[in-house]
């Protein structure tokens, strides 16, 4: 706003710059050089420190980020990304929840006894809250969601240090993967709810969308629960509990991977979901094991290293995902480059072809093609012939210059149409004759 | 309130951020932070887009600009908030309250106090 020159403070550029430098790569590119001529345009004049107001704003901006960078780099993939993830994260987390309620039941109703049931299931509490938020999303209730959501994720958070601290490392190993289930689900209703103010969706489609999310969900936990129970590869468990449904977890992500990976929208749920998978499958394996250190003895490295393992998975699925956008960008491109090009040259070869349609006249000498005897001469004419929709041929009389023969590959339903098809199928073949006096055309 | 400060033109964040101040009468401050996540949600809707850049004083200077779209959501937006503002006024005349100024405290017309 105001042009003039004012010296600013080498220290608070500095400062700047490196509270900038704490944002994610993407961000950076993007809009470093412009934020940081938006906060020293906004300095005052002597300024020389960050005031606590722009560094916590700036942190709290840059931790929004990161935490955001797995469901995609730039505003619309994360708008992409949130949508599907708002559809498959409560499909996926209906499984463990569904299990972990039913056994803190079948717990009460062998000694009824809660305290027990819960020192059994230790994240029952979280999944309790998690699926009374899930509920309120479904009525369309986004905010109040979000709170809900946001204290489960965090109860699921105290839950792994509860158990970090009394030494429970291996319990704390297994339900890792589903802590950051609840905490992905958490961060993208409230991303959603960021978005509810700028999109603005209807209430009924939001509800729609849980509600389907929620009947499909239900049942495939049902399904999912019988067809694995306590069988295959995975199902290694300090309690049958865990157990249920991972199988079928597994075999429903690795379907849904290649489902998603088709449209570019759906695509950018993938890294959360394969962050959570790797976790997930990780706290069920002896990964971190060896002959020497069996799984049963996990301390806290092996927890730390789980998490830092599905990070790398989603950093490195979000980096796949983020080249195959640029394909397809790159690809989008170039057929609207090759379209326009096309059109150009179609339109360009009409004019020095057929310079007499610029008036009514076809003129001499100018030859399209194939099929039946057609008297036209003038573009009104030829359009209407052109769209009788029967197989046409015209031929030009060389000796009169009359236009008598035409090849039509599609019937085009006007000139401008015509003109700028982009489809060899929607162009008349057109070519020019030397005819028979020889003269130049 | 971007919105409606990209309403009267181009602008940049930082002449976002001194509109938005100025129409609020001092009561909203954008932060810088939260501005740019703002326009980018903004943009990435279709609602905003980049209008042109450049560079004063070594500083760089993206503006930004209402699509046609932004426009028709910007006058839904007003309208409606117009017609809640009417609606209010409306019932509070109705009751008899005389409607003071923004800030201003409103009274009864028997003489009381708001």
């Amino acid at each position: 706003m105001n042009d003039e020159k004012v010296r600013v403070h080498p220290v608070l550029v500095r400062d700047y710059q490196r509270l900038l430098s704490l944002f994610p790569y993407s961000y950076r590119r993007d809009h470093q050089a412009e934020l940081l001529g938006h906060l020293v345009e906004a300095s005052e004049p002597e300024q020389s420190r960050v005031s606590s107001g722009e560094r916590f704003d700036l942190l709290r901006a840059a931790g929004r980020e990161w935490l955001l960078a797995p469901v995609g780099s730039t505003a619309l993939q994360r708008r992409h990304g949130t949508s599907s993830l708002l559809i498959f994260l409560p499909i996926l987390l209906f499984l463990p929840a569904a299990a972990a309620l039913g056994s803190i039941v079948a717990t009460l109703q062998f000694d009824g006894s809660l305290r027990h049931a819960v020192e059994g299931t230790p994240l029952a509490p979280a999944w309790l809250l998690w699926l009374v938020g899930f509920v309120v999303l479904a009525l369309g209730f986004l905010r109040t969601a979000r709170a809900f959501l946001t204290v489960a994720a965090a109860v699921s958070w105290g839950t792994l240090i509860v158990l970090g601290g009394r030494g429970e490392m291996q319990e704390a190993f297994i339900v890792a993967g589903w802590v950051l289930g609840q905490t992905a689900c958490a961060m993208v209703v409230a991303e959603r709810v960021a978005w509810s103010r700028t999109l603005q969706s209807p209430v009924w489609k939001r509800v729609t969308v849980l509600a389907v999310a929620g009947v499909v969900a239900l049942p495939t936990a049902w399904i999912v629960q019988g067809l694995s129970y306590g069988t295959g590869p995975w199902g290694y468990r300090p309690g049958f509990r865990y157990a249920l449904g991972t199988n079928g977890v597994l075999l429903l992500l690795g379907l849904a991977l290649v489902v998603l990976l088709c449209s570019r929208r759906t695509r950018q749920s993938i890294p959360v979901l394969a962050g959570i998978a790797t976790a997930v499958t990780v706290g069920r394996t002896g990964i971190f094991g060896s002959r020497f250190r069996p799984l049963d003895v996990v301390d806290f490295g092996n927890v730390i290293g789980l998490f830092a393992v599905s990070i790398v998975a989603m950093a490195g699925v979000r980096w796949v995902i983020n080249r195959m956008d640029e394909l397809s960008s790159a690809r989008i491109r170039l057929s609207s480059t090759a379209a326009g090009l096309t059109a150009t040259v179609a339109v360009l070869a009409g004019a020095l072809l057929a310079p007499s349609w610029t008036g009514n006249d076809l003129g001499p000498h100018w030859v399209a093609g194939v099929l039946t005897d057609a008297p036209v001469r003038t573009e009104p004419e030829l359009i209407a012939f052109l769209q009788s929709g029967e197989p046409k041929t015209a031929t030009v009389d060389a000796t009169t210059g009359e236009l008598d023969s035409v090849f039509v590959d599609a019937v085009p339903t006007a000139k401008d149409e015509w003109a700028n098809s982009s489809s060899p199928t929607g162009w008349i073949s057109s070519t020019r004759t030397t005819p028979d006096d020889g003269s130049a055309l | 309130m971007i919105l409606s400060a990209l309403a009267q033109g181009p602008a940049h964040g930082y002449g976002i951020v001194k509109d938005v101040e100025l129409s609020s009468e001092g009561r909203i401050t954008l932060r810088a932070g939260t501005l740019y996540g703002a326009i980018d949600r903004l943009v990435a809707a279709g609602l905003v887009e980049i209008d042109h850049e450049e560079v004063v004083d070594s500083r760089l200077r993206r503006y930004y600009r209402l699509t046609p779209e932004g426009g028709n959501r910007l006058a839904a937006e007003a309208h409606r908030a117009e017609a809640q503002a009417r609606s209010a006024l409306a019932r509070l005349n109705a009751r008899g309250w005389v409607v003071g100024t923004p800030g201003g405290a409103g009274s009864r017309l028997d003489g009381a106090t708001a």
